[in-house]
């Protein structure tokens, strides 16, 4: 354990004890784990991302490029974190990444060696020869950072929602005084910090503040915040993207003093939004600016003032403006030497008592490859130089103001050429911009001198780092503007400046003021890159939050749900419901099972819980004349207790949807629609009436979740129906095929039909869907000695391909219309308006070569084809345009072959022709046949 | 052996589950309630019924949502059809569907209530914007649902093809609620 030789004598927290790289360490409650480690002098904690460079903490905040660390372990496991950001607590435990088999010694250090082989775009190139793939493997694993987790993640991520009046991200003085206004003025405020405690600046930075020392302000502002129930302030949270209409998402840190848990992300709505996100520094540009020790001035300020951490004893200032001096004056009172203030202006003014200033000079060299030791300094005019000893460097470039949220938001921005910077300028409605975020105080404050790098006259060799995450040099945007890559989009692509996790919050500017530079242009007509969110990164169980294992894809349950397991079933889920896919009996597999709930089907009686069909309720004087114009089927002739079937167009003629409409009474129809169409239907019905005819008097309504429905069907199936008390005929003359009853079933009030997509008689029996349980019991009850068996949708499947039923989604696609599935007549001989019409009328969708719906037999065995085999004419003959395919494919219980149905341009004249389906490799000799396999003129349904 | 008839053996999705309790929380099941929809534009003139939408109104034994511009939801613990509240008016000039097997009803009370619901759902909650005899249809991870604010308690009305999914959705909210 090493001591704290670093820590500056001040009130002393709590110690804690923490390791890092697997070496213990004390630091102090309050501690960042990038400040316990500079209190013991850490400051080689990295490796950079391509060249594996020893890299020390830049930054003191979510800016810091370099010091990313990995935490925890198993699930846990927090990598790419940045060490400036964890709150310490006891028993962290951190370690660095990108860097194998130690920080020390790191065998990716090599590539250092070879960075004049890597420059930009490198990769796009070489590794060609011999394929990419070759070198594939070897770049995924040098590639990235840490590593992912590969345990699932214990902890918990919610995603809350919050309405606010005003909403003010930062807590800073200016953001803390819009709180407080707001406030005061009885709005509903929710303030956001990102830090563990508000204030911002001023929790370390004594200037006063309205003529009070800034922590007495600080002060007065929260006690009276805290007596204010309409203002809510949040902390460790971070706002990660401001979207329109001021919906903005923040990641909150659960749990205090950062220990490894769950976040919380919010999503925020808020009337109006104050952005009080202050301003980042930016790093000056030289000569091996990179190594460590060498950090933001800010930052060694901040260390000093909240920390009461040195991070060097001897410091050299290097700077282009004013604030970089106030570094200088904390460092002198703490203590700590200032080897000499380096400040680019040749006439500058600014002053500090008793150190060296070097006006009008740059740092052209460093030295101290794991930690800066010696900085070498010129004038900018070449004639005077010095060799400085140092163990840590202040550098300051200048100040950028924080616009991404704003930028997000909408908002634009304007090169301020006297702030140096870019600055808000229009701002978005609902949106306000303040304090340094705004630019306000730059110019002031500042006087910053313009400086992207030193001149190579000055420093002809060594890299001046411009990215430090991603190692992107001066050279390497000198390169890309070289091969002539004009917008900074394309620079950031092509050098990935601004693209690592910190999303260039410090190189952005300067990468793209080199740019111009380049390229004959103003920082101000080069522009910026887009903003995008997330501001920082995310973990992506934040993103997921609690929608995870059941939670992840809830499912619909039947009415009968309960009563499935008790007969064995296999639930499966078929689009949000879960439904039986079948049910095997002792000893069978699932192909055994189907095979016996087919039969049972075509011999005896089968049951099945058809609930999930739609079921949209239209009723009114103009209900015919309103579904008329939804689907492609004339209801005109439609008597009342009669049903039909339907297909639903797009506006853009193809099949949307098919079901069954049924009339119940004079002004009462039901459409029936797929079982995962009902809500989509229902709000196309809503959509129409309202937007296309609203004269139309109409009520429609989803009464799916009302009914639950039963399916008999079987030559049983009406000697099973009738053993029921019902206050209906359900003889064959009585209620005929495409038929409709309503009356009661076992007292229960039913609306039965007559349909069917087995091919068999079938009776759809809708009830309230409390009693549909009751009544499948009572159906068994009375059934058992008819064979009844419960049959699951892969049956159900095989029965309707046998009888060369559609499953739309199956045999149609984006392209099918009724024409080619065999419903062309339907569509050609009704006369009034309907949804689709005008655009069956076009040549396209009527030509001979349409894939059109067909049967396919395999002559080669028993096997079926595979769904989704392409059809050809020979394995010799390529196919080089839309041809066919295979739709469904099963094995037919009862015809003993296999079945499948298909789509082939031209298919209803290509009766018997053979052709081949491949699939996986292999050609397989089939025939095209009537898709009608099974009771082809349909007798059985009349029955 | 004279077996139960059918239509007293009514199976309801969430029968069996055991409320959610907590010193800030109550989460139940309530029993199935008549639901019925409503639709007239003649008729708001002549009944008591709520005008404004989002906002709910009393009709003897029932309870009016307005939940759509020539709608409402009426819902009440009675099994009673709801035409004879409407007895006087002109009978062609509403519409009545029964609902009442397509909805779950669940009762959120306590001080966490809208935590809760916010955990799912971007309806404003706050009490100025959403409270007592206000309704609106929502979005709550994922669910549609229904909420009806009465005087200290939410009640929710879910699918009921939804309602064992919503259940659990709340059983695993309410266990992750910090007070």
């Amino acid at each position: 354990m090493t001591l704290e030789d670093f820590r500056l004598p001040g009130p002393p927290g709590r110690p804690l004890t923490f390791t890092f790289n697997a070496r213990t360490y004390i630091g102090r409650e309050g501690d960042t784990l990038a400040s316990a480690l500079l209190a013991h002098g850490v400051h080689f904690v990295a490796r950079s991302f391509k060249y594996h460079r020893p890299r020390g903490f830049l930054a003191a905040g979510r800016e810091e490029p370099n010091a990313l660390v990995a935490l925890g372990s198993g699930g846990r496991v927090d990598t790419n974190t940045q060490a400036t950001c964890i709150e310490l607590f006891a028993g962290l435990e951190a370690r660095s990444i990108n860097a194998w088999p130690s920080l020390r010694f790191d065998g990716g250090a090599l590539l250092g060696r070879l960075g004049r082989f890597m420059p930009s775009g490198f990769y796009y190139k070489t590794f060609f020869w011999p394929s990419w793939h070759f070198f594939e493997r070897h770049i995924r694993r040098a590639a990235g950072l840490g590593v992912a987790p590969t345990q699932v993640d214990p902890d918990r991520y919610d995603r809350p929602n919050r309405h606010c009046d005003v909403l003010v991200v930062g807590s800073g003085p200016a953001g803390l005084a819009a709180a407080l206004e707001r406030g005061r003025a009885g709005a509903d405020v929710l303030l956001l910090e990102q830090e563990p405690e508000p204030g911002g600046t001023l929790r370390w930075d004594e200037r006063p503040v309205d003529g009070v020392a800034a922590s007495e302000w600080l002060g007065r502002i929260l006690a009276e915040l805290a007596t204010l129930p309409n203002v809510t302030l949040l902390t460790r949270t971070v706002v990660v993207s401001h979207l329109d209409h001021n919906l903005l998402l923040a990641v909150q840190q659960a749990g205090e003093h950062g220990e490894s848990g769950g976040q919380q992300l919010w999503h925020i709505r808020a009337g109006h939004v104050i952005l009080a996100t202050g301003a980042i520094e930016r790093p000056l540009v030289f000569p091996d600016n990179d190594r460590p020790g060498i950090m933001l001035a800010s930052a060694v300020r901040r260390y000093a003032l909240q920390y009461q951490v040195a991070v060097g004893s001897r410091i050299v200032v290097a700077t282009n403006n004013d604030d970089a001096y106030r570094t200088a004056q904390v460092l002198l009172a703490a203590g700590i030497q200032v080897a000499a203030i380096v400040d680019s202006r040749a006439h500058s003014d600014s002053v500090c008592q008793g150190v060296p200033i070097h006006r009008g000079a740059v740092i052209t060299r460093t030295r101290g490859r794991q930690r800066v030791h010696q900085v070498q300094v010129r004038t900018l005019d070449g004639a005077q130089h010095w060799r400085i000893d140092c163990d840590a460097v202040a550098m300051s470039g200048g100040w950028n103001p924080t616009v991404q949220l704003f930028c997000q938001r909408g908002g634009k921005l304007r090169y301020d050429t006297e702030a140096v910077a870019f600055v808000p300028a229009e701002c978005p409605p609902d949106v306000d911009i303040i304090g340094a975020a705004a630019g306000q105080g730059l110019v002031a404050s500042s006087r910053t001198m313009p400086l992207w790098e030193v001149a190579p006259q000055l420093a002809p060799s060594a890299k001046q780092w411009v990215d430090f995450h991603n190692d992107v040099t001066v050279a390497d945007i000198a390169l890309a503007a070289l091969e002539n890559f004009q917008s900074v989009e394309h620079l950031k692509r092509y050098t990935t400046l601004g693209m690592a996790p910190d999303q260039g919050k410090t190189s952005n500017l300067n990468g793209l003021a080199l740019l111009g530079e380049r390229t004959g242009r103003a920082p101000g007509e080069v522009g910026t890159t887009t903003f995008r969110p997330p501001f920082v990164p995310l973990r992506f169980g934040v993103v997921g939050g609690r929608d995870r294992g059941a939670l992840y894809h809830p499912s619909r349950r039947l009415p009968t749900d309960a009563l499935q397991t008790g007969h064995g079933a296999q639930m499966a889920d078929y689009g949000a419901w879960l439904r039986p896919a079948f049910y095997p009996a002792a000893g069978e597999d699932m192909a055994a099972a189907i095979h016996r709930e087919v039969t049972a089907v075509r011999r005896a009686v089968g049951i099945l819980d058809y609930s999930p069909l739609g079921k949209i309720q239209v009723v009114g004087a103009h209900a015919m004349t309103f579904l008329n114009q939804i689907v492609a089927t004339n209801l005109a002739t439609l008597k009342v207790g009669s049903a039909r079937y339907s297909l639903t167009l797009t506006e853009g003629g193809i099949i949307s949807d098919d079901g069954i409409v049924s009339r119940l009474g004079e002004d009462l129809y039901l459409l029936g629609t797929t079982s995962g169409a009902a809500e989509r239907m229902y709000f196309l019905l809503e959509e129409w009436h309202q937007r296309e005819a609203p004269s139309l008097s109409v009520r429609i309504t989803n009464v799916t979740g009302h009914w639950g429905v039963l399916m008999l069907s079987g030559p049983k199936a009406r000697e099973l129906l009738g053993r029921c008390s019902l206050d209906f005929d359900p003889s064959a003359a009585a209620f005929p095929h495409m038929s409709v009853r309503q009356g009661h079933i076992e007292g229960i009030p039913v609306r039965a039909s007559r349909v069917s997509f087995t091919g068999e008689v079938s009776f759809e029996l809708a009830v309230p869907a409390g009693y549909a349980a009751a009544l499948w019991r009572h159906f068994f009850a009375m059934g058992k000695d008819l064979g009844l068996a419960p049959i699951g949708i892969e049956a159900l499947d095989v029965l309707r391909i046998e009888k060369g039923f559609i499953h739309v989604g199956g045999e149609t696609d984006g392209s099918t219309v009724p024409d080619d599935v065999g419903y062309g007549a339907m569509c050609k001989n009704k006369k009034t308006d309907f949804i689709g019409r005008r655009t069956l009328a076009l040549p396209a969708l009527n030509g001979a070569e349409r894939l059109q719906l067909i049967g396919l037999k395999p002559l080669d065995g028993t096997t079926p084809l595979a769904v989704g085999a392409q059809l050809a004419p020979s394995p010799q003959r390529p196919v080089t345009r839309l041809y066919g395919h295979v739709t469904s494919s099963v094995w037919s219980p009862t015809l003993a072959a296999p079945v499948a149905l298909g789509m082939l341009a031209g298919g209803r004249q290509r009766g018997g022709e053979r052709l081949f389906a491949w699939s996986a490799g292999a050609f397989r000799p089939v025939e095209v046949v009537d898709p009608r396999r099974y009771d082809p003129e349909g007798a059985l349904l009349s029955g | 052996m004279v077996s139960m008839p059918l239509i007293a053996q009514l199976a309801e999705p969430l029968s069996g589950t055991q409320p959610i309790r907590r010193p800030d929380l109550l989460v139940e099941a309530l029993p199935q309630r008549s639901v019925f929809d409503l639709r007239s534009d003649k008729l708001h003139a002549a009944q008591p019924l709520p005008d404004q939408p989002g906002t709910c109104g009393e009709l003897g034994a029932w309870r009016a949502l307005r939940l759509r511009p020539d709608g409402w939801l009426l819902i009440a613990a009675t099994c009673e059809h709801p035409a004879r509240s409407f007895a006087t008016a002109p009978q062609d000039a509403l519409r009545l569907t029964d609902l009442s097997h397509g909805y779950a009803c669940i009762c959120l009370q306590g001080t966490a209530m809208r935590k809760l619901l916010a955990l799912g759902t971007p309806l404003d909650l706050r009490p100025d914007r959403f409270g007592p005899n206000q309704c609106a249809r929502t979005w709550c991870a994922g669910f549609t649902l229904i909420l009806d604010h009465r005087a200290d308690a939410i009640e929710v009305y879910v699918d009921t093809s939804c309602a064992v999914a919503f259940w659990a959705w709340l059983t695993d909210a309410a266990a992750g609620l910090v007070p």
